[in-house]
């Protein structure tokens, strides 16, 4: 059988086992698997008790590893993410005791509520792949997936994670009130208290690193590419923005497009990725003039715009070969 | 940088173009007033335009527009005075000031025509400053109205004929719109599509104004139905546009020392020109005579003068009637008004003329005097002989052929006089004794009432018709130069000398002045001479009389007294016309005698040639008629060609959608699917088909939410599949999955051509395989 086949087979399976616990969320659940194809990080920015938890214990399960969860609080210390070295009195030595961001999946709850110091901690463990701890370098697991939720930004006693931290977010999404029906098969599934502990792993992690592989294969023609560059150039050259897309943000948008047409089972891209990931990958980043906020314009209102200003490619610049 | 260069280019563009709409606004101006040189209202178009396209500082431009003005002044009215001096701006000032009190007391009619050129071209400037305004703002669409509205005005309302020129002015007109509306594309600064846009937008707007242009040219323009909208002006009291001399445009008003294109309308103008004291009876005014006939008038030819001082008196030099030819010494007194021209006129044989502080000229071959200057006189006293012909001296036949001078310079025509002339003289002069006779019947031909006495509709003669020929034989309606011209040209093709004579007639009683002329104080009549005075007339040469003057214009008599040899007293106006039988002298019953006679004479032969004029009449027009014949017929094929190419154009472009679409869609069925190309091109036609029925793709949809959008609406996922297979083409690398073969693609092409019909069996399998 094809290998990519199977593995488009593997996905659609990932996401039906998911959606069969947290219900009604196909599309969030759909964008948070482009992001682990993508070898990104997701930003849950969201009201409590929409189902985040859930989702990513789902996910942790089905890939068949576990997941660690942080509760950001406003006296957690970076050490308590990282781990720390404690003295062993029985051999008398210090001994590292692996802190939470040593784990594959990790759900860091309420990133906004702790102070930027240990915000950063587990941020530079994002970005870079390893964390320092008592001057040793720790690298952290190939499989490393950091889903962040943060409550919006308007309520009390938070702190706003800075752009540069904020686009180390591949994506930024909410899940949302699920709609009538699916909360009323919700209300239903009372008796059923765990659906959890019924879910098997569909795939490994090894499995997983290699559907990364296979998805970072999938072609971007240079029309697609090109469209890209417009997307992000017209974000340089908005009135209302202040600060455009970085090289960075670029390049996460191409894996986010890559993995989408992934998880769409095609092994080439089309501009139809690019709409769908585009708002979640790219609003995130803009920083906003003040006249946007006078115009009541939001990042992703801003995005809509900018889409629906740019000419999509459809036609073949050269012959076909 | 390209927008910077397209938006210039735009500008210029503009500019030209609204430079040109310009243009033809003021072109009627050249026609309808005496503004006429058309050099100079481009230089002042042109060279505002310039100014204000390169923006030059405010006062520059005003500074240049209003030395312009001057110049236009200077031009037209004061061209004998050097530019830089003065002198003639202090005349126009003092003018000015006049033009003003006249306006002040209501009287309109009297603003002279520089004060009516001067504030023309004051508003020409105005015009071109808002004009420049309206261009920086971008109101082109109410300039363009505004002048589209302002050439319309003047077609209508006076006879300038705009038929042609606001066809071409419109078209420009939608040019300058087309331009403007491009400009806004340009600024709007649509970077991805402008160049290939532009080109659509000009090929699409030049291809409508090329049709227009067409079309419109083409199509016949009938008269208007409004004979007299200048009545409907005069009614307004706009009493300005009565002002006859201003707005005569090219025709002739009065007195005009060109005289080498004769014909069309004139103006009839009361302007004063000269006020003349005389001692005796009316005179005509000679101001010139010309020989020389070319076929469009009377040329200038050469010019001889000769300044008269006390050596050579007037007398020896202008030597107009012979020994034969009674003479009565009189004294004129002439005042010249301020419009007046630089002329001299004078009556019969002047002998003496004094002008006070100038010394007089005489132009020996036109008998023209004049100011040794050439500037206008205030005032001049003449003495002159007043003749009196004696019919019988007149009668007397000719002792010997006229002398060699005289025939070499008055039988002189030109080569292509047509020779009805030449039979039509010979037939009226044949059978007559002597030479008087010979003229009178030449005289009463043209005073007869085969021809009108008309100031207007008097057609211009063409490049290649004779100004004579075209009075005696075509139009028949004419002023004094036709009756004039054809009465000099009709003698001189009968063998008599005879030439032209130019000036004014005796003008309009006025009072009983007293004058004191070399210290003696003499009774005089004063009369007016106005603009609507100039006339001209035929002189004829006797031996032994010298030159007669002959009057063969109707409703004009002639002055000059004709005495029989037995009276003395009796005077006979030669005017045969205005005969009366009062007094009853023997001479003159003898003479009616004669000319019944005459009369009963001519009438058999008058009928002959009448029969054969009307008999060459219908001949003419029935060959007339064959040569014109073929002629209608290809009018007619080429019209009926016209309109239904036209139609056939205009129903093409309306139903262009089905036309288009019925061969995009030949296409998609007849096309062969055998390469990847094939199928990127029948799919992209589809596109086309689709939009051509109301289903267009915006360029920010993607194929995806296209297909999406129609199947939705069409309850099918034809195009949905078709799209798959495209987007492959397009933005797949390599080999492909799966693959519609062209008979799938054949089917789904065709379904969603027919996107009106429902889903068939077939293709629902077909989907379920795709799926």
């Amino acid at each position: 059988m094809n290998p990519s086949i199977e593995a488009h087979q593997t996905i659609s399976e990932l996401l039906d086992h998911v959606e069969r616990v947290v219900v009604g969320k196909r599309k969030a659940v759909k964008l948070i698997i482009v992001a682990l194809l993508a070898g990104g990080h997701v930003l849950i920015e969201d009201i409590p008790g929409v189902g985040k938890t859930l989702m990513v214990q789902t996910i942790a399960k089905l890939i068949g590893t576990d997941f660690k969860r942080i509760q950001f609080t406003p006296d957690l210390l970076p050490s308590d993410i990282t781990g720390l070295s404690i003295y062993n009195q029985k051999e008398s030595r210090f001994e590292f005791r692996p802190g939470p961001i040593m784990g594959n999946i990790i759900l860091a709850d309420e990133i906004n509520r702790t102070s930027p110091k240990t915000q950063s901690a587990l941020l530079e463990g994002m970005a870079e792949g390893h964390v320092t701890v008592d001057g040793v370098t720790r690298a952290l697991p190939e499989l490393f997936f950091v889903m962040a939720t943060q409550n919006p930004i308007e309520y009390e006693g938070t702190y706003a994670l800075p752009e540069a931290q904020l686009d180390r977010f591949l994506m930024k999404l909410s899940i949302g009130y699920p709609d009538r029906k699916h909360e009323l098969s919700l209300l239903d599934r009372d008796s059923d208290r765990d659906p959890l502990s019924r879910l098997k792993p569909v795939l490994s992690i090894d499995h997983l690193l290699y559907l990364r592989h296979l998805t970072a294969a999938v072609f971007v023609s240079d029309a697609i590419k090109n469209y890209l560059m417009d997307l992000v150039e017209a974000t340089r050259t908005h009135p209302s923005i202040a600060l455009g897309i970085s090289p960075r943000g670029t390049i996460s948008l191409l894996r986010a497009v890559q993995a989408y047409a992934f998880v769409a089972q095609r092994d080439y891209a089309i501009p139809d990725d690019v709409k769908a990931v585009a708002p979640y990958v790219l609003a995130h980043r803009l920083l906003l003039k003040a006249e946007a906020a006078y115009e009541q314009k939001d990042a992703h209102m801003l995005i809509q715009e900018i889409l629906a200003s740019i000419k999509i490619p459809v036609s073949l610049k050269e012959p076909l070969q | 940088m390209r927008e910077g260069r397209n938006s210039l280019v735009a500008r210029t563009i503009i500019y030209g173009l609204s430079g040109l709409l310009l243009w033809f606004c003021f072109q009627p101006l050249l026609v309808l007033t005496i503004l006429n040189a058309k050099l100079l209202l481009l230089l002042f178009i042109g060279s505002m335009l310039v100014m204000v396209y390169f923006k030059l500082p405010k006062w520059l431009c005003v500074t240049v527009c209003a030395g312009l003005i001057l110049h236009a002044v200077h031009f037209y009215f004061f061209k004998a005075y050097p530019f830089l001096q003065p002198e003639w701006f202090l005349l126009f000032l003092g003018q000015t000031r006049d033009s003003f009190h006249s306006l002040w007391q209501g009287d309109a009619a009297e603003i002279p025509d520089v004060f009516s050129a001067f504030m023309f071209y004051l508003v020409f400037g105005f015009v071109l400053f808002t004009v420049n305004h309206w261009l920086e703002k971008g109101r082109i669409i109410l300039f363009v109205a505004l002048a589209m509205l302002s050439s319309l005005a003047i077609d209508t309302l006076t006879y300038f004929d705009g038929r042609q020129t606001i066809v071409v002015q419109a078209a420009v007109a939608l040019a300058l719109l087309s331009f403007h509306q491009w400009q806004n594309f340009v600024q709007k600064g649509d970077k991805t599509h402008s160049l290939r846009m532009t080109r659509s937008w000009f090929a699409v707007t030049g291809m409508v104004i090329a049709a227009f242009l067409l079309f419109a040219l083409m199509l016949p323009k009938p008269d208007s139905l409004w004979k007299g909208p200048s009545n409907y002006v005069s009614g307004l009291g706009l009493s300005f546009f009565n002002n006859d001399s201003f707005f005569s445009g090219n025709q002739r008003i009065g007195y005009d020392d060109d005289d080498s294109r004769l014909g069309g309308s004139i103006a009839m103008d009361q302007t004063p020109l000269f006020t003349a004291a005389i001692s005796g009876s009316p005179q005509y005014w000679r101001v010139a005579y010309k020989d020389h006939y070319t076929g469009h008038g009377w040329s200038n030819g050469n010019r001889y003068f000769m300044p008269i001082s006390g050596s050579r008196s007037l007398s020896e030099m202008l030597t107009l009637y012979g020994a034969k030819t009674k003479k009565n010494e009189q004294t004129a007194v002439l005042r010249f008004s301020s419009s007046s021209p630089a002329i001299l006129p004078y009556a019969g044989e002047p002998q003496q003329i004094t002008v006070p502080g100038k010394q007089v000229k005489l132009d020996q071959l036109n008998g023209q005097l004049l100011t040794v200057d050439e500037r206008k006189a205030d005032q001049a006293t003449i003495r002159y002989e007043a003749p009196s012909y004696h019919t019988s001296a007149l009668r007397a036949p000719a002792s010997a052929n006229d002398p060699q001078i005289i025939r070499d310079t008055y039988l002189q025509l030109p080569q292509k006089l047509p020779k009805r002339v030449q039979t039509l003289a010979k037939r009226l002069t044949d059978g007559k004794a002597n030479r008087y006779d010979q003229v009178n019947a030449v005289v009463n031909y043209l005073r007869s009432s085969r021809f009108t006495y008309s100031t207007d509709r008097v057609p211009v003669p063409s490049n290649d018709q004779d100004y004579v020929d075209q009075f005696l034989f075509a139009s028949k309606v004419g002023y004094c130069d036709n009756f004039s011209t054809s009465l000099v040209v009709l003698l001189r093709s009968a063998g008599i000398p005879a030439r032209w004579v130019k000036g004014f007639t005796s003008g309009e009683y006025v009072r009983n002045v007293q004058e004191k002329v070399k210290g003696k104080t003499i009774d005089l009549n004063e009369y007016r001479i106005t603009n609507a005075d100039a006339h001209s007339w035929g002189e004829v040469y006797f031996q032994g009389s010298g030159w007669v003057s002959f009057e063969a214009t109707p409703s004009f008599s002639n002055p000059s007294e004709f005495a029989s040899e037995n009276s003395t007293n009796a005077s006979e106006r030669s005017d045969t016309q205005q005969q009366s039988g009062s007094s009853a002298e023997s001479d003159q019953n003898q003479q009616s005698t004669n000319q019944k006679e005459q009369q009963q004479q001519k009438d058999p032969q008058q009928k002959t040639a009448k029969q054969n004029n009307t008999e060459s009449q219908t001949k003419a027009q029935t060959n007339n008629a064959g040569a014109e014949t073929p002629a209608v017929h290809w009018k007619a094929i080429a019209w009926t060609a016209a309109g239904i190419l036209l139609a056939a154009a205009i129903a093409a472009f309306l139903t262009r959608k089905k036309w288009f679409r019925a061969v995009y869609v030949y296409q998609l069925h007849k096309k062969s699917i055998e390469h990847d190309q094939d199928f990127v091109y029948l799919f992209q036609r589809l596109l086309r088909v689709l939009a051509l029925d109301g289903w267009e793709r915006s360029d920010s949809e993607t194929l995806r939410e296209f297909a999406q959008r129609f199947d939705e609406q069409n309850d099918g996922c034809a195009l949905y599949l078709l799209i798959e297979q495209y987007e492959q083409m397009i933005y797949r690398n390599g080999s492909r999955g799966y693959q519609l073969d062209a008979e799938q693609i054949r089917i789904l092409l065709n379904r969603t051509i027919d996107h009106r019909s429902k889903v068939t069996p077939a293709e629902k399998d077909l989907n379920q395989k795709a799926e």
